[in-house]
């Protein structure tokens, strides 16, 4: 019997534990529910969003319409039902309206099908999958990260121009890996390029010396590689160890600076397609200095990458939308207001639109090129900058509409 | 040909490596009958250490600090946490470290940060070797060596001394060892902190082919489960053969069929366990 | 006599506080979470027949429990679209029951950590395929878009009545899975984990009680699994890897599902909750969570409830 006490007391003590923890959800803010890895392998780029979005509402004065916001950050683990989880929790008990944040595709589509559910708006960052706005687009997210589409097509004249038309690919075996190769092909049959192999490399693969050795041996002139996370750290160290640089050049389609920043100088010498360089003006540069001042633990130095450029454009968008919506109760009227909005005051040299039919956010793109020499955190320049109304997906090609304003 | 001839030799050389990171693992397990999952976590350490101390002291010292750091943080472990379920179904053991290697890692992420950090090679190993148009960078050359000498090593001493001849009985009826006098505790406590030391020894190593992050050695955890189990538990010799099977197919593989090259180790397992039980030159263990 | 040993029942005050959950002054919020939680006890309570009475320690229930999400999925959204889950639930737990099936038959006869090598074998090929298979699976970014509709013409589409559709499920799971670990068979098991060698001179097929016994526990997983695809309205990959199939070993041996029947109830209740909460709270929490995993090992070697039970004798 009286492990039965025991026992009846354990479930008891445990469930209320949740109650007290839902208590503290109480008064009257506008709540932004931010759902981005802390824990774990990808907790430096969920760090960096979060250290965004943080900027842009600190440069709002902390307020919208006369009401302070507040972010409640919930751990993603970087894993979709966990992401999922969290959200609903932010939607459910902390009352969020608005969700943000990612870092991957699969977790981005995850929140997106919770804010579908709860009806909520939600804002896409750092997860570049192609799919985010067309089979998986929904009325409830905007996707501030440029899709593969942009910022392959963006890169890949310049490429095909200046630096071979053999080209060879090196791709994650996963969605986000597929769409970038695709889009790298289509390009390249666009400019004339020649198609010399693929290897698809398993995500979680440490050791590429294989499949580098097999690239040494094609031909090729230009590597592309469409490859993220550690592993990416991993291979960027093993392409130097087995000189593919002297044998051919390397195209990134997309880039993080976070992760090429620990490398050795010498060790840095790929092209790739980047969101936004730190160096690529006076006004970024700035910004990134305030960013370095202010997040004393920040991954790397002047951290002004990716991750952050996009949390602070989708916290702007979305406090933008609210202003101009006058509410921020009602999330029809919000996204009403956000879709075909202009941010002008974006830092760079073409403005950011939000295209409305398909959730697209449109920002300018950089091609970059990685200076061998360079040893302070100046290790890019920009070789061209791109307008992403040029390059992003037409009607035609993603025959969708998810707007709800018409 | 080229190609093929050097991926066999890159096949060998990743092997090697496999097989030392998989050693102290599967000496726990054969001698203790724990799954120790906090392995890849104390490889992450040995890195780690070696991370923060090259700089003060140069490449051996560092590895050889490197490596005594980890083995006490291998000894307080063993003392304190992996003791008290000996005898327990394994299951238990492995809540336990990978509990432990949960809160290690996440310590990693405060001192450290999430992000990653790259190492260079000791200066008497950087460079490549090419013989015609075979590209071997030499660092990989001396990771293969050194692994060779501590595969050998412990072979050599596991075979050669009385120590070895108690753990080698250990493994095979801990109950009996103990009943003939040993001291089974002090046996797997040091067993535990040599197979910590060879960890940290491999963090070290690996650490310049594949930088790090705090979450890197939970890659080389089920690669080592893998390892073990294709060797068969109980045998220095199987873990070598395991390695190599391993490295190899990874390497070959790549060719033949790239995209499938994580899920061939998990197949050839699947193949050889159903067919050899206890592992291709496995022997009775505690296990059984 | 019959009153007495219902009111003594722990299923009894288990469902009661369960049923009224959503009515809870805060908890009432956490509505979801609630639904969660009850399909993580009908999987860890179908785990436990495989590891706390039959001794097997599978390693791969979570591939079993993606195989009822992605059936359950799979056959809403091509099968019957539109229609109620019915049939999509039966197909998920069918998928779970296969795949075990055809897994346990294969390696029925293997011992301990073979066995539980064996299935994250399995379960790692089938992330891996799944993974890969964007056309199917949709890959990276999963199945979306499975809006729940009806049960037997019930509107389940809000929240609170597919709390209760889960609970429903719960306690009919739970019941069904007692009475089989209380049945003959279920003491077959037991003499099986307890002395497989003795149990095979007395005359029982073992490594045939096992591949029953696997193929039960992966029907109710497959359930549970495609019971939480309605529940997130999404099915991802993810699912299949072997860190899902950990969470719910952790889950059982802490609430100490070898020493009692209750144990992944009281394990499941902690391990999720107490990841909610100090998650909630710490940018580090993994550390102390952790932590918490090697104290309540080191405090009672046995799980929670080991401990209960020992001061019982």
């Amino acid at each position: 019997m009286k492990s039965r006490m025991i026992k009846f007391v354990t479930c008891i003590c445990m469930v209320l534990l949740v109650g007290a923890f839902s208590a503290f959800a109480g008064e009257k803010p506008i709540k932004i529910g931010i759902v981005s890895p802390v824990s774990g392998n990808y907790g430096d780029h969920g760090k960096l969003e979060r250290m965004g979005m943080t900027a842009a509402l600190k440069q709002a004065g902390g307020k919208i319409l006369g009401r302070p916001v507040v972010m409640v950050v919930a751990d993603s683990e970087t894993n979709p039902d966990i992401a999922a989880r969290r959200a609903r929790r932010l939607v459910e008990v902390d009352g969020c309206n608005f969700l943000m944040g990612s870092v991957s595709s699969s977790v981005a589509s995850a929140i997106s099908a919770v804010a579908a559910e709860k009806k909520v708006l939600y804002f896409a960052t750092n997860g570049n999958s192609d799919s985010l706005n067309s089979d998986k687009a929904s009325p409830y997210m905007f996707h501030v990260a440029p899709s593969m589409a942009m910022l392959v097509r963006g890169g890949g004249k310049y490429v095909a121009n200046n630096l071979g038309k053999k080209w060879f690919y090196l791709t994650h075996d996963y969605s986000w890996g597929h769409s970038g190769t695709a889009w790298a092909r289509k390009s390249a049959a666009e400019f004339g390029v020649e198609e010399i192999g693929e290897i698809k490399v398993p995500l979680g693969t440490r050791d590429f010396s294989s499949q580098l050795l097999q690239v040494r041996e094609s031909g090729a002139d230009v590597l592309v590689v469409t490859m993220a996370g550690f592993d990416n750290v991993a291979l960027l160290k093993q392409l130097a160890e087995y000189q593919i640089y002297s044998k051919m050049k390397v195209w990134y389609t997309l880039m993080e600076f976070v992760d090429m920043w620990p490398l050795k100088p010498e060790q840095r010498q790929a092209y790739a397609n980047v969101e936004v360089y730190w160096n690529e003006n006076s006004k970024t540069r700035a910004f990134a200095e305030m960013l370095e001042k202010n997040n004393p633990d920040a991954p790397c130095p002047m951290p002004l990458d990716n991750g952050t450029y996009e949390g602070w454009l989708a916290m702007k968008i979305l406090l933008a939308g609210i202003e101009k919506a006058g509410t921020a109760d009602d999330v029809t009227a919000v996204i009403k207001a956000i879709e075909g909005l202009e941010i002008k005051d974006n830092m760079r040299k073409y403005p950011t639109k939000v295209r409305a039919w398909d959730h697209q956010v449109l920002t300018q793109i950089d091609l970059i090129k990685a200076n061998p020499e360079a040893t302070g955190p100046d290790m890019w320049e920009v070789i061209d900058e791109i307008d992403a109304n040029k390059v992003a997906r037409t009607r035609e090609e993603n025959p969708i509409n998810v707007s709800i304003s018409n | 040909m080229f190609l093929v001839a050097s991926l066999i030799v890159n096949g060998i050389i990743l092997g090697l490596i496999y097989a030392t990171i998989a050693l102290g693992f599967s000496l726990v397990l054969g001698v203790s009958g724990v799954l120790n999952f906090a392995h890849g976590i104390l490889f992450a350490l040995g890195a780690y250490m070696y991370w923060v101390l090259k700089d003060l002291m140069g490449f051996w010292p560092a590895m050889v600090g490197a490596a005594l750091i980890v083995g006490v943080i291998g000894i307080i472990v063993e003392r304190v946490l992996v003791r008290r379920i000996y005898g327990e179904d394994p299951l238990f053991g492995l809540v336990i470290t990978m509990g432990f290697a949960m809160a290690v890692e996440q310590v990693l992420h405060m001192i450290f940060g999430a992000a990653a950090k790259t190492i260079n090679p000791p200066e008497f190993a950087q460079g490549v070797l090419f013989i015609g148009d075979m590209i071997i960078p030499y660092y990989r050359l001396f990771v293969a060596g050194f692994c060779t000498v501590i595969l050998g090593g412990t072979w050599l001493a596991l075979n050669n001394t009385s120590f070895g001849a108690i753990v080698r009985a250990g493994m095979y009826d801990s109950e009996m060892v103990s009943a003939l006098g040993h001291d089974l505790p002090m046996l797997r406590t040091i067993v535990f902190t040599i197979g910590t030391m060879i960890a940290a020894i491999s963090g070290v190593l690996a650490s310049s082919i594949w930088s790090l992050k705090p979450g890197m050695g939970a890659a080389f955890l089920m690669p080592s489960f893998l390892v073990v189990l294709i060797g068969g538990l109980g045998s220095i010799r199987g873990t070598i053969l395991g390695g190599l099977i391993i490295g190899l197919t990874t390497s070959l593989m790549s060719l033949v069929i790239p995209r499938f090259v994580d899920i061939m180790p998990y197949v050839i397992m699947a193949v050889v366990v159903y067919f050899w039980p206890r592992g291709l030159l496995g022997k009775q263990n505690i296990l059984e | 006599m019959q009153i007495k040993s219902i009111t003594r029942d722990p299923y009894l005050y288990i469902f009661l506080i369960f049923a009224l959950y959503p009515f809870y002054p805060f908890l009432g919020k956490f509505i979801s979470l609630g639904s969660e939680l009850l399909l993580f006890f009908i999987f860890t309570l179908s785990f436990n027949l495989c590891l706390g009475y039959t001794a097997l320690p599978s390693f791969g229930h979570g591939a079993l429990y993606g195989m009822g999400t992605f059936g359950a999925a799979l056959t809403f959204l091509h099968l019957t679209p539109g229609m109620g889950i019915e049939c999509a639930l039966i197909i998920g737990g069918i998928a779970g029951m296969l795949g075990a099936a055809a897994v346990g038959w294969v390696i029925r006869n293997k011992k301990g950590i073979y066995f539980a090598m064996l299935t994250v074998a399995f379960s790692q090929v089938l992330f891996g395929l799944c993974w890969r298979w964007d056309e199917v699976t949709g890959g990276e970014s999963g199945l979306t878009g499975i809006a729940r509709s009806s049960f037997l013409g019930m509107d389940i589409s809000g929240s609170i009545p597919y709390y209760y559709l889960c609970f429903g499920f719960f306690a009919a799971c739970a019941i069904i899975i007692r009475v089989i670990a209380h049945s003959s068979f279920g003491m077959t098991l037991q003499s099986i984990r307890q002395n497989p060698i003795r149990a095979t001179y007395l005359g029982y097929n073992t490594g045939f009680y096992k591949f029953l016994v696997f193929t039960l526990s992966g029907f109710f997983a497959g359930l549970a699994g495609a019971l939480y695809c309605f529940l997130a309205g999404a099915a991802f990959a993810d699912i299949f890897d072997w860190t899902k199939s950990g969470d719910v070993v952790i889950a059982t041996l802490l609430g100490g599902g070898t020493a009692s029947f209750y144990g992944p109830i009281v394990g499941s209740l902690i391990f999720l909750i107490c990841k909610e909460l100090i998650s909630a709270f710490w940018e580090h929490w993994l550390l102390a969570y952790g932590l918490f995993f090697v104290l309540i090992i080191l405090i009672c070697p046995r799980g929670l409830m080991g401990l209960c039970d020992r001061k019982e004798q």
